[in-house]
């Protein structure tokens, strides 16, 4: 199946019967509780920042994906979660661009 | 290049990911990550939290490297000490471009990109026209090229060239300060506000605007609206009503009923000295002829017509005395007698005693000096800004069209702007997605949309943070209080107040009035304030009942707790475009899923941009009566009777009645589902030409579309009561002096809309009313003549007809784009969302044969033909 058969949708509240055939056609939802913990399909469609559903051209949903700008209902906050992150990351550097430094050292700070 | 570090505002988590490679190919997994990096651009990471327990799968292993998290680093929360972290950057699924200016040996792999993206632009020219407008390039013509593994996958043309004058005519620049300015040493001439004070009862208001209209000026009148009550208008409403009608460029404003008092005068001055902007000011006393009949009420006011100027000139005075090397109003004084109501039979046509005679006098003494001063002062005006010229990039990066614009200001350190103009009908690029279009002035006809950046909003949105107002934050929000109009400011203040009460309350315990700020490090750009205490149980099933909430959300599924209603939104107009992330923060920091919007002018301060990227929720028409509370309210007199069946109806009926009479507002709401859908924005120019149901209907589904949003609407109408001013007005007074309406009822027909049910539409905010007849179509110029006088150009021209002709065969379906007079494509694509497709069989303007065609309609009554 070709990539340019998949179309990405926003997810609605008609495709949560789609995506429960998916989870069960690819390992059932004891996997995915144990990756994702407990889920809830209309839920993560209403409250999730965003959510997608991509489909061949049958129609036959091949994947969703959802995401979220915080824990909700969790006991960690979003903050706290980033704050440990931060740590774990390679340490980052700012560097300039080009642009940035042509102009910098037209004005004399180089 | 740039590379960011982790913060909240730039990452997202990832809840949930799951696909079937046999059903959508390897790569569906990448498209996912991919079009949701598109979707947020200011996202740069995606976060996956794999619970230690479990191993993580392959299919996310592929897309997310893992963080090595070490408990060296500090205490780290629960969740991450119960996970394993995974981490997916933007620049993994979307690469970032390298940019730099354009060489020569470009053309040949930028010709093909642009050959698909503009083959308009392509067909005709010469082979190496490319190459050659490259090796024109100098100082204030450049080309950027984006390029990625050595390839250039992108373009972009630049040009400091700039019209700034006929920008500053068309469209209107007041709220982007810096934009557009005069050349050196050239001042803005001085406008003209008029105060007319005096023996005002003898004063025609009517006559009085109308000549401002006529002289392209504007009136605030201030005296009809006091009568005998303590006044509504203040200096503060009188200097913001000027300084609006200065900033659309009305050079002349009149005023009556101001200052009424010393203080008043005080206030003014002191205003108009404190304002950037220079005033000439003529103070007009209006005595009766027969000066027999002055006011001896002991009040407060003035009783001497000519306290007011002598009050105003000694407060000039003051502050002239204080004044060290600024400038200060200039006053003049003039008085104009008028005659008494009998003395106006006798003397009738005397035009040299009227009002209006001294109002054109004064303005001709004005207007030689201002036109040349406008005149020069327009010629001299330069644009802080770069102009777009040419854009083209691979569809594959389309989303990194910013790089090209970041590297194009950093290339121009000493421009603020950059700006591209676009035909209207033009579907917009991933270029104007990070760009805001402001409008263009009323009474100008032009078919190209601007549409404009500032480096900030690129240069550091990355940077822009919203946090809740703490006291600490009070002298930074002064200062961004000092740049906006008294009244906006004031709201704000009192909103914050508001805040300040539950200032103690965190977070997790929702609380009632909230303040959130938008800042760029210490820098407030922004003020957003929230309240629950409108969206308690009882409040939003008052909502349900008068608004079709349900439509626009799925209300069963958000909590009363999750839902507030934002009281303030006022941003800096350079971060407009950002609208949407600090929407989404706000509901993260408050945890709420929904956010309502009621637009009531009088107490909200409000952004332009929050109405575009909000939905509009339509009023019901027949808004549901509370059976219970209006039986419960009837039993309470009765002995401990349960209503019976007929106390029952009569209390419906009277609460039924007792809401229509309620004010109700537009109303706009936002949930987290439609956070990542921003709006899609067509300047396609819609005339709908007829003040009736079927016109209310078609305004109705134009303006409640959920995804797009039209930027020029246009109603005509005719009218003859010069008092009903507003669109939905217009129609309210077509609906009562109607008793056929229309002959072709909307199917919605029921009865005549309640001028609070227009009102609650909001259509006035949305649609340009233009008073007139529809006289003439001119299909070639593609414009409509109004009454004989005045041309209207269209993209889009929908007539809803009030005739029930038998010689056209009725059409059961609306939105009749007309067809043959506007076969756009494009724009009857726009109108998917609302309406549903039909077939219908249309006369060929040149054989006669019917041929079929496509049109987007939604259910009225509409009988239309060929003409």
């Amino acid at each position: 199946m070709s990539v340019a058969s998949c179309v990405l949708k926003k997810t609605t509240a008609a495709d949560v019967g789609d995506l429960t055939n998916l989870i069960n056609s690819i390992g059932g939802q004891s996997l995915y509780r144990s990756l994702f913990g407990s889920y809830n399909f209309s839920n993560l469609i209403e409250f999730s920042v965003l959510s997608l559903t991509a489909r061949n051209h049958d129609g036959i949903v091949g994947g969703v994906v959802a995401f979220n700008d915080g824990c909700v209902g969790a006991i960690d906050s979003f903050d706290d979660i980033v704050g440990g992150l931060k740590h774990g990351l390679p340490d980052i550097q700012v560097c300039l661009s080009y642009g940035l430094a042509l102009a910098l050292c037209r004005k004399g700070c180089y | 290049m740039l590379i960011l570090l982790l913060q909240v505002a730039n990452c997202l988590l990832l809840n949930f990911l799951a696909y079937n490679t046999k059903v959508c190919g390897q790569d569906v997994g990448s498209k996912l990550m991919q079009e949701a990096f598109s979707r947020f651009t200011g996202v740069h990471y995606i976060v996956y939290l794999c619970p230690n327990a479990s191993k993580a799968p392959p299919f996310i292993t592929n897309y997310m490297k893992e963080v090595n998290i070490s408990e060296e680093s500090g205490d780290l929360c629960s969740a991450l000490q119960k996970s394993r972290a995974f981490v997916a950057r933007r620049s993994d699924f979307l690469p970032k471009l390298q940019v730099r200016q354009a060489r020569i040996e470009d053309n040949d792999d930028l010709l093909p990109i642009l050959r698909k993206s503009n083959p308009a632009l392509v067909n005709g020219q010469e082979e190496f026209f490319l190459a050659d407008l490259i090796t024109a390039q100098d100082e204030r013509n450049k080309i950027y090229v984006g390029v990625v593994n050595d390839k250039p996958v992108g373009m972009l043309a630049v040009s400091r060239e700039i019209n700034a004058s006929l920008l500053n005519r068309v469209f209107d620049l007041e709220p982007y300060s810096g934009l557009v300015t005069a050349g050196e040493g050239v001042l803005p001439p001085k406008p003209v506000l008029a105060l007319i004070v005096g023996q005002l009862r003898h004063v025609n208001a009517n006559n009085v605007r109308n000549c401002m209209a006529e002289l392209g000026g504007a009136f605030v009148d201030t005296y009809s609206s006091l009568g005998n009550q303590t006044a509504v208008f203040s200096a503060k409403t009188i200097f913001s009503e000027a300084s609006r009608a200065i900033g659309d460029q009305l050079w002349f404003c009149a005023t009556t009923g101001f200052p009424r008092t010393e203080s008043e005068a005080e206030d003014l001055a002191a205003l108009m000295r404190a304002s950037s902007s220079e005033w000439n000011i003529v103070v007009i006393e209006v005595q009766p002829m027969m000066n027999d009949d002055m006011l001896d009420d002991g009040s407060a006011e003035m009783q001497d017509p000519t306290e007011a100027e002598e009050a105003m000139e000694s407060a000039i005075e003051r502050l002239r005395a204080h004044v060290t090397g600024g400038s200060v109003p200039n006053v003049n004084w003039c008085n104009v007698n008028l005659p008494t109501r009998d003395d106006a039979r006798k003397t009738a046509g005397n035009e040299s005693t009227s009002l209006e005679f001294r109002l054109n006098s004064l303005y001709r003494q004005y207007q030689s000096e201002l036109s040349e001063l406008r005149e020069v002062y327009e010629e001299s005006l330069v644009a802080n800004a770069f102009a777009v010229t040419l854009f083209s990039i691979n569809s594959m990066y389309e989303t990194r069209a910013e790089d090209l614009m970041r590297f194009a200001f950093e290339s121009n350190e000493f421009v603020d702007y950059g700006i591209a103009l676009l035909p209207l009908d033009s579907p917009g690029s991933s270029l104007t997605a990070c760009m805001f279009s402001p409008r263009i002035r009323p009474g100008v006809s032009f078919d190209e949309a601007l549409f404009l950046v500032h480096r900030d909003h690129l240069l550091t949105s990355h940077l822009l943070t919203v946090d809740r107002f703490q006291p600490e934050m009070a002298s930074n929000a002064s200062k961004f209080l000092s740049t906006l109009s008294p009244a906006v400011a004031e709201k704000l203040e009192v909103a914050m107040g508001h805040a300040a009460r539950d200032q103690e309350v965190s977070l997790t315990d929702n609380p009632l009035d909230i303040c959130f700020v938008a800042r760029v490090r210490n820098n407030i750009v922004g003020i957003v304030s929230l309240s629950r205490h409108l969206t308690s149980s009882e409040n939003i099933n008052w909502l349900r009942r008068h608004y079709a909430v349900d439509e626009v959300v799925n209300l069963e599924r958000h909590r009363a707790s999750n839902q507030a209603m934002i009281t303030q939104w006022v941003i800096s107009p350079v971060f407009y475009k950002s609208c949407r992330f600090i929407l989404k923060e706000v509901m993260r920091l408050y945890e709420k899923s929904l956010l309502y919007f009621e637009m009531n002018e009088a107490e909200c301060a409000i952004s332009a941009e929050i109405l575009i990227e909000m939905s509009p929720v339509r009023p019901d028409p027949n808004p549901r009566a509370s059976v219970h509370a209006a039986a419960a309210a009837k039993s309470e007199s009765a002995d401990d009777a349960a209503p019976d069946d007929d106390a029952q109806a009569a209390a419906q009926l009277e609460a039924l009645e007792l809401d229509k009479k309620i004010q109700r507002y537009p109303l706009f709401a936002i949930s987290k589902l439609d956070i990542s859908e921003a709006k899609i924005l067509r300047g396609h120019r819609i005339v709908v030409v007829g003040g009736n149901a079927s016109a209310l209907a078609a305004l109705e589904a134009i303006v409640f579309s959920r995804n797009i949003y039209f930027m020029n609407i246009f109603f005509v109408s005719e009218s003859n009561d010069s008092l009903r001013t507003s669109a939905s007005q217009m129609i309210a007074s077509h609906l009562t002096e109607q008793t056929n309406l229309c002959g072709a009822l909307s199917v919605r027909d029921c009865g005549d809309p309640s001028l609070a049910f227009l009102s609650a539409l909001g259509i006035e905010h949305r649609v340009t009313l233009v008073t007139g007849r529809l006289t003439d179509i001119d299909r070639n110029s593609r414009a409509v003549v109004i009454s004989d006088e005045v041309a209207l150009e269209y993209d889009i021209l929908l007539i809803a007809s009030a005739t029930q002709g038998k010689r056209f065969p009725p059409i059961h379906f609306i939105i009749y784009m007309c067809w043959c007079f506007s076969p756009n494509s494009i724009s009857i694509f726009h109108f998917r969302c609302c309406i549903q497709k039909v077939s219908i069989n249309i006369p060929s303007a040149s054989n006669g044969q019917c041929q079929t065609r496509h049109i987007w309609a939604r259910k009225c009554d509409i009988r239309c033909g060929r003409c």
